[in-house]
C-alpha cells in the first residue's frame, strides 16, 4: 500500500548557484530526495548549508542573484524549474505554501491580518466574501487564536511572536496546500512558544493530510515531527534516512557530530557538549573531495581527493561517505 | 486625537514666538535700515519717518510693540515697498499666486517623482535605472536660477514657444512649474528608489510572493505603501517651501508672489514684510509637518499620535 503511493515531491540532482560579484556561490550542489503525501521530511544542517535555498527552489522564489542551474523539482507530476512564472503563481500559496523563520517581519505591518489572509483566498479560490470570512475564522480557530473575528481586524504589531507564527500558519493552510514548507518556523521563538508551535504543527499534520518539508538546524525539533531526515552539509545531502535511522544508527561523521553537539536532558551532568571543530567550506571553490573532510576526525586520504559515493547503509538509508566502503578503509590500512 | 491636536497647536505657538523673536533681533543686527537708499533722504526726513513707524524707540520697546500687535493679528504696515499697505493684505494678495504655481509644482513632483523612483528600483542596475539616477542627480545639483534662465532662453527666447514672464495664460505656468518642481521631483525619485529597494528586501515581500501574489500586487500593494514613509517625511517641508514661492523662480519669471516680496524686503530692509513673511512661512511649515504626521498615522497603523 505504502509502496503504491505516488511521490508528491521528487527533487533530482538540484543545483542552485548565486552569481555574486565575488563569484559563483554553489549553494546547493546536486541534492535529491523524495516526499510522499502526508509525510514529513526534515532537512537539517547548519547555517549556509543550503537547506533554505533548496526549499525556495521548490516554490520558484529563489532570491536574486540566485538561480537553479541544474536538476529537476517534480511536484505533483510537473517540473517546477521549467514552469513559466504564470503557472507558478497559481501553485504558490495554493498547492505549496510556506511559513518562515521570523514571524516578526514576515507579515506586512501596514495591513490587517484579515486582509493578508484574505488576499490568498481571493487569489486561489472562488469563495464569496462571506465564505472567505467564514473560512478565515475557521482557520484562526484551527491554529488556536481566540476571538478570531476581532483578531482578523488587527494589525501584526498587535500580535506576539508566537501568535504571528500562528497567523502565518493559518495563512499557509488557507487554500489546503498539498505541501507545506516550514523554514525554521520555531527558530525565532522562545522555547515555550516553540513547543506550542511544534505541538500545533503535529496536530495539523494529522488533521490535514499534507506533505511537510521541515527545515531546521535543531535536531530536537526534527525528532519530534519528522518521518524522514536529510542531513545537509555544504550544499549536499550527506546522510538521508528515516528519523530512527538518523538518530539511532547514524553513519556519517557529520551526523555523529551534530548528535554529539545536542544537549541531552538525561545526561548525568558531567557530559560536555562536543562542538564540531572547524568552519564550513568555501562554496565559491568547493573542494573536489568530501566537503566535510577538513573537519572530519575519521578523514582518510581518499576523502580529500575524491567525492564520496552515496552508500546504501540500510533500508532507505544512505550516507555520502567513504567510511562504509570496505576498499577505502583497506587502502588506508 | 483632539488632545493631540491641542498639544501640537500649543507647541506651534511657542515655535512661532521663538521664530519671531530670533528673526526680529537678527534682522535688526544687520546694518542699514528701511530709509537708506541711494537717494539718501535728509536727516530730518529720515528722523520723521522713523518716528512715524516707531523705529526711533529702543529695540526692546519696538519688540514689545510688534509682539502685542502680532497677538491682535496685526502684522504692521510696509515701510518701503508698498507704502503703508498692511502686511496682511500683501500676504492675502501674493500668497494665492505663489500657492497656485506651488501646488501645481508639488503635484507634478509627486506624480512624476514617485513612479520614476519605483521604476528605478524595480529595474535596478538596468538602463532605466541608470538614466533616472543620472537625470535626478543633475536635477538636484543644478541650481534653480540656472534651470530658470536656461529654460527661458530655449523656450521663450529662441523657440518662442512659451511666455517668459507673468501668469496671464496657462502656458505661462509651464516654465515656472518645471523650474520649481525639478529639484523636489528628482529628490523624491531618489528617495523612493532607495526606500523601495529597502522594502523589496523585507521578509513580508517574500511572504507575499510565496502566497502567489504577482509582481503587480507585490509591488503596488505590499511594497509601495511601506516605501512611501520616507517620502512623506520629505514632503512636509518641501510643500511648505514650494507653496510659499520659490524666491528665485518668482523673481526671474516676474511672478507677483510671496517669494518675490520676501527677497525684495530683505534688500530694502522692509522690516515688517520680513517679519510677516517669515512668520507666515514658519506657520505653513508647522502646519505641513502636522499634516505629515497625521498622514503617517493613516499610512502606518503602528504609529500612535496621542503621545
Amino acid at each position: 500500500m505504502e509502496e503504491n503511493k505516488k511521490n508528491l515531491v521528487e527533487v533530482k540532482d538540484l543545483e542552485v548557484s548565486f552569481f555574486t560579484y565575488a563569484g559563483e556561490v554553489k549553494a546547493v550542489r546536486g541534492i535529491s530526495y523524495e516526499l510522499k503525501p502526508g509525510e514529513v521530511m526534515g532537512i537539517v544542517g547548519e547555517s549556509g548549508s543550503g537547506k533554505s535555498v533548496s526549499s525556495y527552489g521548490l516554490m520558484g522564489i529563489i532570491p536574486s542573484p540566485g538561480k537553479v542551474i541544474g536538476g529537476q523539482i517534480i511536484f505533483d507530476g510537473q517540473d517546477m524549474t521549467k514552469l513559466p512564472e504564470k503557472e507558478l503563481l497559481k501553485i504558490r500559496g495554493k498547492d505549496i505554501s510556506m511559513i518562515f523563520q521570523d514571524p516578526m517581519t514576515s507579515l506586512n505591518p501596514l495591513f490587517t491580518i484579515g486582509n493578508q489572509i484574505e488576499e490568498c483566498l481571493k487569489k486561489h479560490t472562488d469563495l464569496s466574501k462571506e465564505d472567505r470570512q467564514k473560512r478565515m475564522v475557521e482557520l484562526l480557530t484551527l491554529v488556536g487564536i481566540n476571538q478570531p473575528e476581532k483578531r482578523l481586524k488587527q494589525y501584526p504589531h498587535e500580535f506576539s511572536g508566537g501568535m504571528r507564527q500562528r497567523v502565518m500558519i493559518a495563512m499557509a493552510l488557507s487554500c489546503d496546500p498539498k505541501l507545506l514548507i516550514a523554514d525554521e518556523p520555531t527558530t525565532a521563538l522562545d522555547v515555550t512558544i516553540q513547543a506550542q508551535i511544534l505541538e500545533l504543527m503535529k496536530e495539523l499534520k494529522d488533521k490535514i493530510h499534507m506533505g511537510i518539508v521541515f527545515i531546521t538546524h535543531d535536531l530536537g525539533v526534527v525528532s519530534e515531527i519528522c518521518d524522514n531526515i536529510c542531513v545537509m552539509y555544504a550544499g549536499t545531502i550527506v546522510e538521508q534516512g528515516s528519523s530512527d535511522q538518523i538518530f539511532y544508527e547514524p553513519k556519517h561523521p557529520y551526523t555523529w557530530g551534530l548528535l554529539a553537539s545536542v544537549p541531552k536532558i538525561d545526561s548525568d551532568g558531567h557530559e560536555r557538549l562536543v562542538p564540531i571543530e572547524g568552519n564550513p567550506v568555501d562554496l565559491i571553490n568547493p573542494p573536489k573531495g568530501c566537503p566535510f573532510a577538513p573537519r572530519c576526525r575519521y578523514c582518510m586520504k581518499v576523502c580529500i581527493d575524491q567525492a564520496p559515493p552515496q552508500c546504501t547503509v540500510g533500508e532507505g538509508h544512505t550516507a555520502a561517505c567513504w567510511l562504509p566502503v570496505k576498499e577505502a578503509r583497506e587502502m588506508e590500512g | 486625537m483632539l488632545k493631540y491636536l491641542v498639544k501640537r497647536i500649543g507647541t506651534a505657538v511657542v515655535t512661532l514666538f521663538v521664530a519671531a523673536t530670533i528673526t526680529f533681533f537678527v534682522m535688526n543686527l544687520v546694518p542699514g535700515g528701511p530709509f537708506l537708499s541711494e537717494k539718501a533722504p535728509t536727516a530730518a526726513a529720515k528722523a520723521a519717518m522713523e518716528a512715524k513707524y516707531g523705529l526711533d524707540k529702543p529695540l526692546m520697546v519696538q519688540y514689545g510693540r510688534y509682539l502685542s500687535g502680532l497677538v491682535r493679528g496685526d502684522f504692521g504696515v510696509s515701510y518701503v515697498q508698498a507704502k503703508n499697505k498692511p502686511i496682511i493684505d500683501i500676504i492675502k494678495q501674493s500668497f494665492p499666486v505663489s500657492a497656485k504655481i506651488g501646488s501645481v509644482a508639488v503635484l507634478v513632483s509627486v506624480l512624476i517623482g514617485i513612479p520614476l523612483g519605483c521604476l528605478s528600483a524595480l529595474r535596478r542596475e538596468k538602463w532605466q535605472d541608470n538614466v533616472i539616477r543620472v537625470v535626478s542627480t543633475v536635477g538636484i545639483a543644478v541650481p534653480g536660477f540656472v534651470v530658470a534662465t536656461s529654460l527661458m532662453i530655449v523656450f521663450a527666447v529662441k523657440l518662442k514657444l512659451l511666455p517668459s514672464s507673468g501668469l496671464s495664460t496657462a502656458a505661462s505656468y509651464v516654465l515656472p512649474v518645471i523650474t520649481l518642481s525639478l529639484s523636489p521631483c528628482s529628490y523624491i525619485a531618489r528617495l523612493m528608489r532607495s526606500s523601495m529597494l529597502d522594502v523589496i528586501g523585507q521578509d513580508y515581500i517574500r511572504t507575499a510572493r510565496a502566497k502567489g501574489m504577482d509582481e503587480f500586487v507585490t509591488t503596488f500593494k505590499h511594497a509601495l505603501r511601506n516605501s512611501l514613509i520616507p517620502v512623506i517625511t520629505y514632503m512636509g517641508p518641501m510643500i511648505a517651501n514650494v507653496l510659499t514661492g520659490g524666491f528665485v523662480v518668482e523673481k526671474i519669471f516676474n511672478i507677483p508672489g510671496l517669494g518675490r516680496y520676501f527677497v525684495k524686503s530683505i534688500e530694502s530692509r522692509d522690516y515688517t514684510i520680513i517679519m510677516g513673511t517669515t512668520i507666515f512661512y514658519a506657520a505653513i511649515l508647522i502646519l505641513m509637518t502636522l499634516i505629515c504626521d497625521i498622514v503617517y498615522k493613516l499610512v502606518d497603523p503602528r504609529i500612535k499620535l496621542d503621545a
